[in-house]
């Protein structure tokens, strides 16, 4: 078998996003009890069961869109899709893992799915160089200005913001932020550290 | 202990959780590496900050009236009568047993297992695309477009290895990449059909 036999068109195609694992569960044994009982209701077409299982969980969700994405009012609008994407999805919920954490990891997919699709308009209309200075953009603060810790990561640029929040916040390794996010582990690694570093000058002017 | 091999243990080492060995080694190479002294505090410094933010952050509205209808016009879209499911079913089981003995007298006995398996997967896509045929119709044309433009690189991606593994049927790799190119597509419609953005 010859590579050049391989068009382009296969490449990308191989390169597709597939299907993510599930992590472990990580919550309490009697959260766990009720969340299935109001999933399995929900699973059922209850929609009201669903709306408890909405009032349970958006405050994590919400906490999370709003830390990756730095708007919050696209913030809404994903925690908004993550609800409706979950209700799509709840017959392939097998219980493996709490409900939460579940939610959750198709929360961090939503909300990197829709900034894979941002990147790639952006790309369409805006020239390369353009693109590496976007991403190099950190938000300047005015001197003297002490920043909280949300604010300071909210000013980091998207892809060390990322690590950082899926790393030191939310408690994911290296290995499963580069399987949620097609970046390699050390890439993973050196945007952590290049968002603690940015997080130290910026709280510590 | 190199830097990249303080590093790797850093998380480890702030847990408290590196055998003794281990921690003199980070010791020993914090107290000669500056650099990795600085990442150290730094990770120790943010640890404290990181551990008071607010796990759970309440949304500024109410954003239950945004999910509800999204729920209830999903469950609408997607509402087929028994009678059309049963004729569908009828339908896709008569196709892929049509293709399946195509596929099958059209090759050589060694190449025939593979074109069982393209067989069942023809019937996934047959099914789904007259899913998205149905979905497709309440998209709007931007959306559509896009997923278009989409399905047909896929599709073009599927053709161009289906066209090199007819060049050479015995290629196992080959088979399996038109094999992915069929997973990817069926993936696709999967999540075309279950697109919602159209408001």
């Amino acid at each position: 078998m010859r590579a050049d036999r391989y068009p382009i068109f296969v490449t990308a195609i191989l390169a597709l996003s597939h299907p993510l694992p599930e992590l472990a569960a990580s919550d309490p044994a009697d959260d766990r009890a009720a969340g299935e009982q109001l999933v399995a209701q929900a699973c059922r077409g209850d929609e009201g069961a669903f709306e408890r299982l909405y009032r349970t969980h958006v405050g994590r969700v919400h906490a999370l869109t709003l830390r990756l994405t730095d708007d919050a009012r696209h913030a809404e609008e994903l925690t908004q899709d993550v609800f409706v994407r979950a209700w799509e999805r709840l017959a392939s919920f097998r219980g493996e893992s709490a409900f939460g954490t579940w939610l959750h990891r198709l929360a961090v997919n939503v909300v990197l799915g829709d900034r894979r699709s941002a990147w790639r308009r952006v790309r369409r209309v805006t020239p390369a160089g353009d693109l590496l200075e976007l991403e190099a953009e950190v938000r300047s603060v005015a001197p003297g200005l002490r920043l909280d810790l949300d604010t300071a990561i909210a000013g980091l640029p998207p892809g060390a913001r990322t690590v950082f929040v899926l790393h030191d916040i939310e408690g994911y390794d290296h290995g499963e932020i580069a399987v949620l996010t097609g970046i390699a582990v050390g890439t993973s690694k050196a945007q952590l550290f290049r968002a603690r570093r940015l997080l130290r000058e910026a709280l510590d002017r | 202990m190199t830097c990249s091999e303080v590093h790797d243990c850093l998380e480890a080492y702030l847990d408290r959780s590196l055998d003794r060995a281990q921690r003199a080694g980070v010791d020993a190479h914090l107290t000669t590496c500056a650099d990795c002294r600085a990442a150290c505090e730094t990770a120790s410094w943010l640890r404290q900050r990181t551990a008071a933010l607010p796990r759970q952050v309440a949304p500024s509205r109410d954003l239950w009236d945004g999910i509800a209808p999204r729920l209830a016009r999903r469950q609408r879209r997607y509402a087929i009568p028994l009678s059309g499911l049963v004729a569908a079913a009828l339908l896709l089981v008569a196709s892929s047993a049509t293709i399946t003995l195509w596929l099958t007298r059209s090759s050589s006995p060694a190449v025939s297992a593979f074109a069982s398996t393209e067989a069942g997967y023809l019937s996934a896509t047959l099914e789904l695309t007259e899913l998205y045929a149905r979905a497709r119709e309440t998209m709007t044309p931007e959306t559509r477009a896009v997923l278009e433009r989409n399905l047909e690189v896929i599709e073009r991606a599927l053709g161009e290895a289906r066209a090199a593994l007819r060049s050479d049927p015995a290629d196992r790799a080959l088979e399996a990449i038109v094999a992915t190119a069929y997973r990817r597509k069926i993936e696709f419609l999967e999540r075309a059909t279950l697109l919602d953005r159209d408001g």
